[in-house]
C-alpha cells in the first residue's frame, strides 16, 4: 500500500488514463471535486454510486456527473436503508468490472457512506483481493461549516447499529466483547454506540493528525465526556489520514484482546474506514458494524479542499499486519 | 476525617456482566418486592427504557450471585440463571436479511439461537460448577456423550468428534460442550457470509437443531444430575429488542409451548420489541403466555419509590468509592436559592387562611413555592433561565425515572469537579458544576445544534420536503417545542395548577400525531401511560414529558405534576408554527387555550 499526497490540479496528470472509476454523488460538493478533474473519456467505464432513497438532497449532482461523463458512465443506486440493495447494487455493478485484476479500477471514496465505502472494499477484495486498486480520497477543508469546534457536528443521534454486509466477523457466543470505536466528530454517538454494547473491553481510537493533540484532531472535542462514563475504555491514536498507519494501529488493538469478540466501529475518516476495512479483511474474526445517524447536517456538512490523497492498494498481505 | 477516596470514578458506567459476584451484591439494590414475577418460574416480558437496570437485575440472578447471597451449592439453588445478552449486530448479523422469504429463515435462525442459548448455558455452568467429586464428574461426562453428542449427531452434526480424554475435569468437559455449540454457531456464520453479496441461496449442508428437539430435551437431562439446580433454568434474554423480527417470533414460539417448568424465559426489552407474534402467527398474551413487567410504570406511578432507590444506589456506589458522604451531602442544592423558596414558602403559608388554595398548607406550600420563585426571576431570556438545578433531589426527578441518566449526569459532575478541584479527593459536587452538567445535556437532548437549524424554517422547509423521516423529527422537535413551551407558561401562571409535565388526547389523534407520539416515546423524549378519559367510558394514553428536558423549558421537575386535556386539532395547529401558537397561549393563558370550547391557537 502507498499513501501521497497531491494538489487537486495535479489528479488527472498522476491517474493518468484508461482502467475503471467508481465515484459517489452525494449531497456534499466534495462528491464533485475529483470526479470533475477528469476528462469524460480518460477511464474506460464509470460507475456512478448514489443513495436512491435521498436523492433529492443532492442537489443534483448525481446528474452533473452522469453529464459529465456521458455515454461513459452507468449507475449503481444505493439505499442507506437497505444494505442488501445496497450489497446487490455494488456487486452488480463493479464485480465484473473487478475480476479482471489486470485493468485498474480508481475509486472516489470521499463521499460514500462509511457501510456502502466498506461494501465496495469487500467486493473488491472478493474479486481481486484489492491488487491494482487506486483509492482517492479529497480531505475538505472545513466540516461543519461555520461551528466553532465544541459545537461541529456531522450527524446527530444513534438509530439501527448493523453489521456491515462482508463483515459479519466470527462471533463465539462464549467470548466477552471487546468494542474498538474509531471516534468520530460527535462524542455523544460514541457514548450511544458503547452503551448499545455494553462490551467487557472498550478501545477508543482518536484520530491525530500531528505528535501531540490539536484541537484540529477529529474526535479530541468531548473526549473527557467519553471517559467519565466510561472510565474502563482505552485510548489509542490513529492516523486519519493515513491508512497504512491507521491500519497498523487498529491491528494493534485488535491483537490486544485474544479471545475476545471484536468488533470495530468506523467513525472516524474515510481513510481510516478504509484502514478498517482491511484489518477486517485479513482476519474473519472482526466485525465491523455501522451506526446509523438519525438526523445528518446535510446543509453544513463540508467545504471541499484542494488537496488530494491517493491510496495505491497492491493486494494487501497478512505479513504487514 | 474523611476516608481516602477512590480515584476512580464512583458515578462511572460497569457493565453488570463484567462485575464480580461480590460487586453485584455490593452494588444491587432489591427491587424485586415490585419485580417479584422476575425470580419466580414462569415466562416474564420486563420492559423499561434503557439504564433502568434491568441487566443488573439479571446478573443478581445468576448463579454465582445466587450461591453467594444463600450460601449455597449449585445444586441448591431453586433455579439456574442464564445470561443471554444479545448484542446490537449478534445474533442479529446483516446476512440473515438473505433468508427473509425463504424457508431457511425460521429454521436456521432457530438453530442459530438455540446454539447461541446452549452456548451461554454450558458457559455459565463452567463458570459455577465447582469441584465435583469422581462419580458427578463420571455422570457429566456420561451427559456430554449421550446427551449432547449423541441429539447433536441426530441433528446433522455429522463431524462432531468426541476428543475428551477419561480424566477430562468437570470444567474442561463443560468448556467442550461450549466450544462446540460457538462452532455450530459459526458454520451458519460462515454459511451467511457467502450470501453477503449473493441474492440467491445455496444449499446448507450444517446441523439444524431447535428448541423442543435440543434445548428442553437437554435441559431436562442437565437438571437430572445430582450437582445440578433440580428447579427451573432460567433463560436471563437482555436486551430481547436487537434480536431481528424472525428470532424474535421464534422465541415468543418457545414461550408459547409452556416448557416453563424447565425453562423459563425472562426477556428484557427496552421498548423496542419486535414481534409478539409466534412462528405460527398466534400471538403471545399476559398473562396467559408469560407476565409483563413494566419497569416504566412503577416509577413513574409510585412516588417516592424511585427517589429511595436512586438514593440507595448512590450511597452504595459512594461508599464503594470511599467516600463518606449521603447522597444529598454529596449533591449539595443551592443553599440560596433553597432559602428563597423556603421563604416564599413561609409567606404562602402565613397567607394560606385567606389566600389558600389546597386543603392544607403545606400543599400549597409544594405546589407554589418554587414555580413562583422560578417566575420570579428574570433572566437575559426567560422567566427561570438562572433557576439552579443542583442537589440531589432535583437530580433524580430530572433523570426521569432512568437511573442511567443520574449516573452518566454524575459521572460527568464528578469528572468536571476533579478537574476544578485537582484533587481525587472529592466530598461534594458543587452546585454550579451540577446545574451546568444537566442543562448541557438536555440541551443535547434538545437536539443541540439541529435545535438551531431546525429553527432556520428554510431549512426545516427542505427537510419536510424532502425526507419522510426527517419530516417526522422536524415535526417532533416542533411538538416538543411547542409542549415545552406551553409547559412552562401553566408554571409561571397564577393558574391553581402550575406544574404540568403531561398532555392526554381528549380525541382520538390521526395516524400522523400517534406516529409522532411514539416516535417520541421511541427517542425517550416521552413516556406512555394510561388515564381515564374525559367522559369516564374508559382509557386514554398520557404522554409524559422526559423531566430531563426540564432544564431547557425552564420547568420544575420536582414531584408529581398535572396533566392538560388537549385536542388533536389544537396540537396540529401548534405543530405549523409553535413559536407563533406559544406567542398567543402567552397572551391568552394556557386554561383559555386549552379549555373546551375557548380560543384557538391562531385566533
Amino acid at each position: 500500500m502507498l499513501l501521497r499526497r497531491v494538489g487537486i490540479e495535479n489528479i488527472a496528470n498522476l491517474v493518468g488514463h484508461g482502467g475503471h472509476f467508481v465515484c459517489s454523488a452525494s449531497f456534499e460538493k466534495r462528491s464533485l471535486t475529483i470526479p470533475l478533474q477528469f476528462a469524460a473519456d480518460v477511464f474506460d467505464s464509470v460507475v456512478i454510486c448514489e443513495n436512491i432513497n435521498h436523492a433529492e438532497l443532492h442537489q443534483g449532482h448525481g446528474a452533473t456527473l452522469r453529464d459529465h461523463f456521458g455515454a461513459n458512465c452507468r449507475m449503481a443506486w444505493l439505499n442507506t436503508d437497505n444494505p442488501l440493495e445496497t450489497g446487490d447494487s455494488l456487486f452488480g455493478g463493479i464485480a465484473d468490472l473487478a475480476r479482471d485484476s489486470s485493468q485498474r479500477i480508481v475509486v472516489d471514496i470521499s463521499t460514500f457512506t462509511h457501510e456502502s465505502l466498506l461494501m465496495l472494499l469487500r467486493v473488491l477484495y472478493i474479486t481481486r483481493q484489492c491488487v491494482n486498486v487506486t483509492l482517492l480520497y479529497s480531505k475538505a477543508t472545513e466540516y461543519s461549516i461555520g461551528d466553532r469546534p465544541e459545537n461541529k457536528w456531522l450527524s446527530k443521534g444513534v438509530g439501527e447499529i448493523r453489521s456491515v454486509l462482508g463483515f459479519p466477523g466470527r462471533v463465539y457466543p462464549s467470548r466477552a466483547l471487546h468494542l474498538i470505536v474509531l471516534v468520530g466528530l460527535e462524542y455523544q454517538r460514541t457514548i450511544d454506540i458503547v452503551g448499545r454494547y455494553e462490551p467487557t473491553e472498550i478501545s477508543l481510537g482518536y484520530g491525530r493528525t500531528g505528535d501531540l493533540p490539536s484541537t484540529d484532531d477529529i474526535g479530541h472535542h468531548g473526549f473527557w465526556k467519553v471517559h467519565a462514563i466510561y472510565e474502563g475504555a482505552r485510548e489509542f491514536t490513529f492516523s486519519p489520514l493515513d491508512p497504512i498507519a491507521a491500519r497498523r494501529k487498529i491491528s494493534d488493538q485488535v491483537k490486544r484482546t485474544d479471545g475476545y469478540n471484536v468488533i470495530v466501529a468506523p467513525m472516524n475518516t474515510k481513510l481510516s474506514t478504509i484502514a478498517a476495512g482491511l484489518v477486517a479483511c485479513e482476519n474473519d474474526n472482526v466485525q465491523l458494524c455501522y451506526a446509523k445517524a438519525l438526523v445528518y447536517n446535510y446543509h453544513n456538512y463540508s467545504r471541499p479542499g484542494e488537496e488530494v490523497f491517493v491510496v495505491e492498494l497492491e493486494g494487501e498481505d497478512r505479513d504487514n499486519l | 476525617m474523611e476516608k481516602a477516596t477512590d480515584s476512580r470514578n464512583p458515578f462511572a458506567v460497569r457493565t453488570p456482566e463484567d462485575l464480580s459476584a461480590n460487586e453485584t451484591l455490593g452494588l444491587f439494590v432489591d427491587v424485586f418486592t415490585d419485580f417479584f414475577k422476575i425470580r419466580e418460574p414462569g415466562h416474564t416480558i420486563l420492559n423499561g427504557a434503557r439504564g433502568t437496570g434491568k441487566s443488573m437485575m439479571f446478573r443478581y440472578l445468576q448463579p454465582d450471585c445466587q450461591r453467594m447471597l444463600r450460601h449455597a451449592a449449585l445444586s441448591q439453588l431453586p433455579y439456574l440463571g442464564v445470561l443471554v445478552s444479545v448484542k446490537n449486530t449478534y445474533p442479529n448479523i446483516t446476512e440473515l436479511q438473505r433468508l427473509v422469504d425463504s424457508y431457511a429463515n425460521a429454521l436456521l435462525n432457530e438453530h442459530f439461537l438455540a446454539m447461541f442459548v446452549a452456548c451461554r448455558l454450558f458457559v455459565t455452568l463452567a463458570q459455577n460448577i465447582g469441584h465435583l467429586s469422581a462419580m458427578e464428574r463420571r455422570e457429566l461426562l456420561t451427559f456430554y456423550r449421550r446427551g449432547f453428542l449423541g441429539r447433536l449427531r441426530r441433528a446433522g452434526a455429522t463431524n462432531l468428534r468426541d476428543g475428551l480424554p477419561e480424566r477430562a475435569s468437570s470444567v474442561d468437559i463443560l468448556k467442550t460442550m461450549a466450544t462446540c455449540c460457538d462452532e455450530l454457531y459459526n458454520d451458519v456464520v460462515v454459511y451467511l457470509k457467502n450470501l453477503s453479496f449473493q441474492a440467491k441461496l445455496l444449499p446448507y449442508t450444517g446441523a439444524l437443531c431447535g428448541y423442543l428437539d435440543l434445548l428442553v430435551p437437554l435441559v431436562e437431562d442437565l437438571r437430572s444430575l445430582s450437582f445440578i439446580p433440580h428447579g427451573p433454568v432460567y433463560l436471563l434474554v437482555d436486551d430481547g429488542d436487537y434480536l431481528n423480527e424472525i428470532q424474535t417470533r421464534i422465541l415468543n414460539s418457545w414461550i408459547s409451548t409452556r416448557t416453563s417448568a424447565s425453562i423459563s424465559i425472562k426477556v428484557s426489552t427496552a421498548l423496542n420489541y419486535k414481534s409478539f407474534y409466534t412462528l405460527s402467527r398466534q400471538r403471545i398474551d399476559s398473562p396467559h403466555d408469560y407476565s409483563e413487567v413494566n419497569m416504566n410504570d412503577i416509577y413513574t406511578s409510585s412516588k417516592g419509590k424511585y427517589l429511595g432507590r436512586v438514593e440507595e444506589i448512590v450511597r452504595k456506589r459512594l461508599e464503594l468509592s470511599g467516600i463518606e458522604r449521603t447522597p444529598r451531602d454529596f449533591f449539595p442544592p443551592d443553599e440560596a436559592q433553597e432559602d428563597e423558596i423556603n421563604r416564599i414558602g413561609a409567606e404562602i403559608k402565613a397567607a394560606w387562611k385567606s389566600e389558600g388554595r389546597g386543603h392544607r398548607p403545606s400543599d400549597d406550600v409544594v405546589r407554589y413555592a418554587r414555580p413562583k420563585y422560578i417566575a420570579g426571576l428574570k433572566g437575559t431570556r426567560k422567566a427561570g433561565s438562572s433557576y439552579s438545578y443542583a442537589g440531589f433531589e432535583q437530580l433524580v426527578h430530572v433523570s426521569s425515572g432512568v437511573v442511567r441518566f443520574f449516573l452518566d449526569a454524575a459521572a460527568l459532575m464528578y469528572s468536571e469537579e476533579v478537574a476544578r478541584s485537582q484533587t481525587n479527593h472529592i466530598i461534594a459536587i458543587r452546585p454550579t458544576i451540577q446545574d451546568q452538567v444537566l442543562r448541557q445535556q438536555s440541551e443535547e437532548l434538545m437536539f443541540g445544534e439541529l435545535d438551531k437549524m431546525f429553527s432556520d424554517q428554510s431549512a426545516a422547509g427542505s427537510f419536510a420536503a424532502g425526507h419522510g423521516s426527517d419530516d417526522l423529527k422536524w415535526k417532533l422537535h416542533n411538538l416538543l417545542k411547542l409542549l415545552g413551551g406551553i409547559f412552562h407558561q401553566k408554571l409561571i401562571s397564577n393558574d391553581s395548577e402550575r406544574r404540568v409535565f403531561s398532555v392526554a388526547l381528549s380525541d382520538e389523534p390521526d395516524s400522523e400525531l400517534r406516529s409522532l407520539f411514539r416516535l417520541g416515546v421511541r427517542f425517550g423524549y416521552f413516556q406512555e401511560t394510561t388515564i381515564g378519559n374525559k367522559d369516564g367510558t374508559g382509557r386514554t394514553p398520557l404522554y409524559v414529558l422526559t423531566r430531563r428536558l426540564a432544564p431547557y423549558f425552564f420547568l420544575d421537575p420536582t414531584g408529581f405534576a398535572g396533566y392538560l386535556f388537549v385536542t388533536s386539532d389544537k396540537l396540529r395547529e401548534g405543530l405549523a408554527n409553535p413559536d407563533q401558537a406559544l406567542r398567543r397561549i402567552k397572551k391568552a393563558g394556557v386554561g383559555k387555550v386549552f379549555d373546551e370550547g375557548q380560543l384557538h391557537l391562531f385566533e
